[in-house]
């Protein structure tokens, strides 16, 4: 008789993720680390290996530059808690009450999303700007003039919302979808309002998907670059255009790497206390 | 018990807004694609499709076409690879750092992606390496082989590793169980992992904008078309390469549609042949 566990989990486990590991480490821990190295180096050099500097770190802060970082973060949030907000009752309706209609809205905002997210943002630069689909019929037809909404700073919380909300609805979608009807029909026949379902079962049983839901639409927002550059036409400047800028147009990497290390401290702090407070066999192993 | 589904048409509105709003600027972009200057003012009175005739024409959008189709497709078959084997190390196997494992695949898809494209940029050149449609593809595979990897997962957890023992017990050797067992309970997620890779990589633009050095894709291409020397060419080929997106959308919801009948089928056959009396 053979054994009866030829396989080793332990073993098969390194093995079975030794590829993306490797991957990850080569293309992504890697990276991170020259960029923590040049944010080190003497501005406006190339070379990696020379005595520490702290004048990159100096300039972020004595030139302004983490006004950028700021608004990034500001713009983020806001965009996030909108975004929690309007696509709530969405979510709730595809997980509780839609059957059909949930599937239709899934069948086109996955199409939607995998359309590149700077043409999307073209068609609402092409829909708002004077004369454009949605401002000339009005002028045209009702003699409607409204000043076109580009150009403001508020765009790019509009822009953010627009790209990123349907993984504000999956994520909380997918926590509601974790909510056993059983409990919610017997909180309300032994009287719980509306409400008190909401806070004390929606809310609480729903918020391993929430909880990524707020990350991962905050995580992309801080990176984002298109609904800045397209809509608002740079009247700010976001983080990742500060950082582009640095890298391409001035050349000076170590300002740029030491602008991405601020930007990534950040995310990444919140990303850890975020993913630190759920299970994730709990979320993605979940049987209904 | 209270009806908790009730009429909710506020609910359904809703919800349509939404869709609505989703919808607007790729009607604004259909619109203009069939226009006749590059000069945008609606309401619109003339259409044409010259300017998909232009589109065809055209000799850089079939090279950044080309580009892109080429990283999406490399990038397909690596994530599906990688993907199949990380998630049995995501959710098959109890190993020591498998919670750490999981975690740190996450924080890729956290990044922001530009940034990420300047950070290997900045690691090719440290490294000598110049920078073209294969370090573009590099860059994709580290955002999008976590993705795939999720994706691969979630039918990892629901398998049952019994089937394996029972197939060694049964005689079966270490590559039989592999490719009888273990590879068919894991393929359809493996599929959609690969169909999510060609997807996320083909529309991909913040990635690819600093990692592919003389080398172009076809969402960059437009970008840069977008922000100057605008024609309707651009919106002619937006409105194509989602075209193309859609097509494999339906071609995989067709596929998950057939596959589905299918073991519906052979289920019931199944039970015509070993208990006829309860086939339906």
């Amino acid at each position: 008789m053979k054994n009866n566990h030829p396989v080793d989990d332990r073993k098969a486990g390194y093995l079975s993720a030794a590829p993306l590991g490797i991957l990850l480490l080569l293309l992504f821990v890697a990276p991170m680390l020259v960029v923590f190295g040049f944010s080190f180096t003497e501005p406006n050099t190339f070379r990696i290996l020379q005595n520490p500097s702290f004048k990159n770190y100096q300039e972020i802060f004595q030139y302004g530059y983490y006004q950028s970082l700021l608004w990034s973060f500001g713009l983020s949030l806001i965009a996030t808690a909108i975004s929690f907000a309007l696509m709530y009752p969405i979510a709730f309706g595809m997980a509780k009450i839609f059957k059909r209609f949930a599937l239709i809205i899934t069948v086109i905002i996955v199409i939607m999303l995998f359309v590149a997210e700077d043409t999307r943002m073209f068609g609402w630069d092409l829909s708002l700007m004077r004369g454009g689909m949605l401002m000339g019929p009005l002028q045209e037809w009702f003699g409607l003039t409204i000043p076109t909404p580009l150009n403001h700073t508020w765009i790019i919380v509009f822009g953010l919302f627009y790209s990123y909300s349907p993984f504000m609805l999956y994520c909380t979608l997918y926590g509601l979808s974790m909510v056993p009807d059983e409990i919610r029909a017997a909180a309300r026949d032994l009287g719980a309002s509306r409400a008190r379902v909401l806070f004390e079962i929606d809310l609480p049983l729903a918020m391993p998907g929430i909880v990524v839901g707020w990350l991962l639409t905050f995580a992309l927002s801080v990176g984002a670059i298109a609904s800045a550059k397209l809509l608002a036409r740079q009247s700010v400047i976001v983080a990742a255009q500060e950082i582009e800028t640095a890298f391409n147009y001035s050349q000076n990497w170590p300002l740029g790497a030491a602008l991405v290390v601020l930007l990534v401290i950040v995310v990444a702090s919140v990303a850890f206390y975020a993913l630190g407070k759920i299970d994730l066999d709990g979320i993605l192993g979940v049987k209904k | 018990m209270r009806n908790l589904n009730g009429k909710h048409w506020y609910l359904y509105g809703y919800a349509g807004l939404y869709l609505i709003f989703n919808l607007i600027p790729f009607i604004a972009l259909a619109f203009v694609s069939f226009g006749t200057s590059s000069f945008v003012l609606f309401p619109m009175e003339e259409f044409s499709t010259e300017f998909y005739t232009q589109a065809f024409q055209s000799g850089t959008i079939h090279t950044t076409a080309m580009t892109s189709f080429k990283i999406a497709i490399f990038v397909t078959i690596i994530s599906m690879i990688v993907g199949f084997f990380g998630a049995l190390a995501f959710a098959r196997y109890r190993w020591r750092f498998r919670s750490v494992f999981q975690k740190f695949i996450l924080l890729p898809i956290f990044f922001p992606q530009a940034v990420l494209g300047l950070a290997l940029s900045l690691w090719f050149n440290t490294l000598n390496i110049d920078q073209s449609w294969q370090t573009a593809m590099l860059a994709h595979l580290v955002w999008i082989t976590p993705i795939a990897t999720l994706i691969a997962a979630i039918p990892a957890y629901s398998f049952d590793a019994n089937l394996e023992d029972a197939a060694f017990d049964l005689g079966a050797t270490r590559f039989q169980v592999f490719r009888e067992i273990t590879l068919p309970l894991l393929w359809p997620g493996v599929v959609a992992a690969g169909m999510f890779a060609f997807l996320l990589s083909w529309g991909n633009f913040a990635l690819s904008l600093y990692t592919d050095g003389v080398d172009q894709t076809l969402p960059q291409y437009l970008f840069s078309r977008m922000t100057q020397g605008y024609t309707p060419v651009v919106p002619a080929v937006a409105v194509m390469a989602a075209g193309l997106s859609i097509l494999v959308i339906g071609a995989m919801l067709l596929i998950s549609w057939m596959v589905r009948v299918y073991r519906q089928r052979r289920s019931v056959s199944n039970l015509v042949e070993f208990a006829p009396e309860a086939a339906p």
